[in-house]
Order: C-alpha cells, then sequence, then structure tokens
C-alpha cells in the first residue's frame, strides 16, 4: 500500500505557516498554573481558616454535651490555636538526604520506594536503595559543583529550605532530579541534572549512523571507556540554554541542562549567558561518582 | 521548572511539523490541525515531567493528539453529516487533485478507521503501536485497515480523479 502512503504525504505536503504561538502557549500555561496555585493556597487558607474558626468554637464556646470544654472561655481556645510547635516536619524531612554526617542520615531502606531503574535495557536495575542513591550522589554533586564553577553560589530549587542539593526522590519516580539555581557575578540562571536508567535504544539520542540529524544531540562523542557524550546549545542570550547528555556503559544515563531564562516577573537580574558551558556540564556529567552502579 | 521549560520547547520544536501533518490528515483542515495540536501541546506542557522521561514520549504525545482530536469529533457540533457532495473547504492552499481525492476519501471513513489509516501508512507505526496509540486490540486494527484500504479503495474505482 505504498500508493496510499504516498498520497498521505502528498496530501499533508506544503502545510501552510502555523498559527501556533508557542511562546503565548507557554505563557498561557503557566498563568493557568499560577491561578491554581493561588486557588489552591487560597482554598487551603480557607480550610486553616475554618479549622480555627472551628476549634475556637468547640473549645471556647459552649457546645452541649461536652462538659468542661466551655469553663476556659477565650484562654484555652487560643492556646488550641497555637501552630503546632513541631513545625514544618516536611520542610526538614527534604533535608536530611544530605547532612554534615552522612551515615547518620543513612536510614534503613524506605520499602515503598525501589530503586529507580525500570526501564527495559538488558542490564540489571540498579540495586542501591532510594535513600542511600540520593544520599550518595547528592553528596558527588555538592563536590562537583563548585569545582566546575568556582565561585558560583547554589542554592536547591526543590528544596529551598535545605542548606545543601540534593536530588529530589520524588519528583519523578524513576530518575534522580536536582534542580539548581546558580548565582555569580553576571547574575543567576539554572542548572538541572536528571540521572536515570538508560532505556532501550537510548544510544539512538546521540545520532543513528545511517541519519545523523535523527539523534536528539546535535554533536556527540564516544570516549574511549564507551560512555557516549551528546551535546547541544540553543538561542545564545537571555532564554538561551546548553544540553549535554551522558551514557554510560553501565547504563546509566545523565541529562544535564543550563540556563537562563527570563520568567515574567523576574526581578533579579539574569545572566546573559546559561551559567555552566556546554564544557561544564560535560565535566559534571562524566563525573565517575554520579552513576547509579557505585 | 526553567529546565523543563527548555526541554519542552526543543522537543516542541523538532515535532511540530510532524503533529501538525498528522493533524491535518485526521481532520482535513489545516486551521483545526493547528487547533488540535496546541490542545495536545498544552497538556503535554502540564505533564512535561511525567512524559519527558518516558520511554516513547512520542507515543504519547501522538495519543493525546489522537484523543483531542477524537474528542472533537463526538462534539455535538462537530458531528458529521452525510451528505451527497463533499462541501467544499476554504482552503488556503492550492491542492492538486490527487490531493483533493485522498483528503475527500479520508473524510468520508468514520474517524477511528481514518485514524487507523494515518498512523499506519502516514507514521509508519506497526500494528502494535498503533493499537497501543488508538487503546484498541491489535486484531481490531488489522481489521479496521482492511475496511478503510477496502473502502478506499472502492470509491478509488468508482469515484474518478477530479479533472483540473
Amino acid at each position: 500500500m505504498d500508493h496510499v502512503s504516498e498520497s498521505l504525504r502528498l496530501a499533508a505536503a506544503e502545510p501552510p505557516p502555523t498559527g501556533i504561538d508557542l511562546d503565548g502557549l507557554i505563557e498561557g500555561e503557566h498563568r493557568a498554573r499560577r491561578h491554581r496555585q493561588w486557588f489552591a493556597a487560597g482554598g487551603a487558607a480557607a480550610l486553616v481558616m475554618v479549622a480555627v474558626v472551628g476549634t475556637v468554637a468547640v473549645v471556647g464556646g459552649r457546645v452541649p454535651g461536652t462538659a468542661g470544654y466551655g469553663v476556659g472561655g477565650a484562654g484555652p481556645a487560643a492556646t488550641s490555636a497555637k501552630p503546632d510547635p513541631g513545625g514544618q516536619p516536611e520542610a526538614l524531612g527534604q533535608c536530611t538526604a544530605v547532612l554534615p554526617t552522612p551515615t547518620s542520615a543513612t536510614g534503613p531502606a524506605d520499602p515503598g520506594k525501589p530503586p529507580v531503574g525500570n526501564a527495559p535495557t538488558g542490564k540489571p536495575a540498579p540495586t542501591e536503595p532510594r535513600k542511600e542513591a540520593i544520599l550518595r550522589l547528592s553528596i558527588v554533586l555538592n563536590r562537583v559543583l563548585p569545582a566546575t564553577l568556582p565561585g558560583a553560589n547554589f542554592a536547591d530549587e526543590v528544596h529551598p529550605n535545605c542548606a545543601q542539593i540534593q536530588f529530589a526522590p520524588d519528583i519523578y519516580p524513576a530518575l534522580y532530579y536536582a534542580g539548581i539555581a546558580v548565582k555569580d557575578t553576571a547574575g543567576i540562571g539554572s542548572i538541572t541534572v536528571m540521572i536515570s536508567q538508560a532505556r532501550e535504544g537510548a544510544e539512538n539520542d546521540f545520532g543513528r549512523g545511517q541519519d545523523p540529524g535523527s539523534g536528539l544531540y546535535e554533536s556527540h562523542e564516544v570516549r574511549p571507556d564507551g560512555t557516549r557524550v551528546g551535546w547541544l546549545s540553543g538561542t545564545p542570550g537571555v532564554g538561551g540554554h546548553n544540553q549535554v547528555g551522558v551514557l554510560r556503559p553501565d547504563g546509566t544515563y545523565l541529562t544535564l541542562f543550563s540556563q537562563n531564562p527570563k520568567h515574567p516577573g523576574d526581578t533579579n537580574p539574569i545572566r546573559p549567558t546559561p551559567p555552566a558551558t556546554v564544557e561544564q556540564l560535560i565535566a559534571i556529567g562524566t563525573d565517575p561518582g554520579l552513576t547509579l552502579y557505585p | 521548572m526553567a529546565a523543563d521549560e527548555a526541554g519542552y520547547r526543543d522537543y516542541v520544536i523538532h515535532r511540530m511539523d510532524g503533529l501538525r501533518r498528522t493533524a491535518y490528515l485526521l481532520c482535513g483542515d489545516w486551521h483545526m490541525a493547528d487547533d488540535l495540536v496546541a490542545t495536545a501541546l498544552v497538556k503535554l506542557l502540564r505533564h512535561w515531567r511525567r512524559i519527558s522521561v518516558m520511554e516513547q514520549p512520542d507515543a504519547y504525545v501522538r495519543r493525546m493528539l489522537l484523543r483531542a482530536w477524537l474528542d472533537e469529533k463526538r462534539r455535538p457540533w462537530r458531528r458529521e453529516h452525510a451528505t451527497a457532495v463533499v462541501p467544499d473547504r476554504g482552503a488556503t492552499v492550492v491542492d492538486s487533485s490527487e490531493k483533493l481525492t485522498i483528503l475527500a476519501h479520508l473524510a468520508e471513513l468514520p474517524p477511528r478507521r481514518r485514524a487507523v489509516l494515518v498512523l499506519r501508512y502516514f507514521c509508519d507505526l506497526s500494528v502494535a503501536e498503533t493499537a497501543e496509540a488508538l487503546g484498541c486490540s491489535e486484531g481490531t486494527v488489522k481489521s479496521q485497515t482492511a475496511r478503510a484500504l477496502d473502502a478506499l479503495r472502492a470509491r478509488l474505482v468508482s469515484v474518478p480523479t477530479m479533472e483540473e
């Protein structure tokens, strides 16, 4: 049925210029997301208010059939309305992967969270428990970043309350993700590091032999140890980005981004270039410590 | 997140053309094709973090595009009405006769049968991949393909190519 294929291709040939405004589409989704967050925050605030008012009503008021609760008047109500002195247990918990004493933070493997990597690659899946892998990889990343980008300050975009960068365990089930805000004398930008088990056919991202343009990356090289490194650079200037992919022979796949995006409402000076060059991203991504198979 | 956005932008720029052509073959109108692709791209952006790490993000995006189109077809004001004559379309591009013929014949097929043809013979998907995209069994894809081809063949025989 080659004739059908040819006819279909002919019918779809010469498309007119697209009416799709990608920038507008992205901005519209950002706006919609902000609205959703406001509504969610508003809903949460309303729930808190209802809870507080309800507590005041129950503890401070005179509820029929609850002898003793009405005695204290407004005093007990004020006490019970205070926030939990434990305070932000979730935020503190987010930072436990990287602490000055790593061994103390290495808890037992989380039984509900198997190691990442279940792609059908033909290679054995990593066996390292997720919690331990996050700790190990985060320590490596905190060492490699300042060594590669001296003089820059780093902040964890995913866990803004944490003092050190750490891979996030729960953003994606199949990979470890670190979002890093980079600030130096030139301004701010961001770096993203994602580590996963390579999927089947991942080597095609680095270009198929007969069709070099089919790969994800513009350029690539195969190192003597078999590591494939691919890279591409987006538009220079603000809004530019560099991207690097590293496929290790052991089956670890790293994707690294470096960007200097300008978002609506940004008041910080944006770097004129992404905070890390392709070479610097490659230096980070090829660090032997960033592997799923230590 | 910024990194996600750059990855998304890169992905879309590289696939936009193919998605538009696929959508055009499904719906037969470039404006609606753009609408369908935009709908799919918004959904893609919303779930980009999850989709970007999938083994086959293209298949997922194609599925969103198909769903957008099938949803569109289900809307009452979009339902097709059988007519004796294929209505004129406000095409902005001068079409060749063969192009018009195949589009007219495609337009006469039921939506899912049309989708099967486009996926199999334009997107070059296998039976299994087409079944996954449409959420049906491989047997259904085979039978739909056969019926669509039969219908197309019958029309190509009975309806002569439009004169220039």
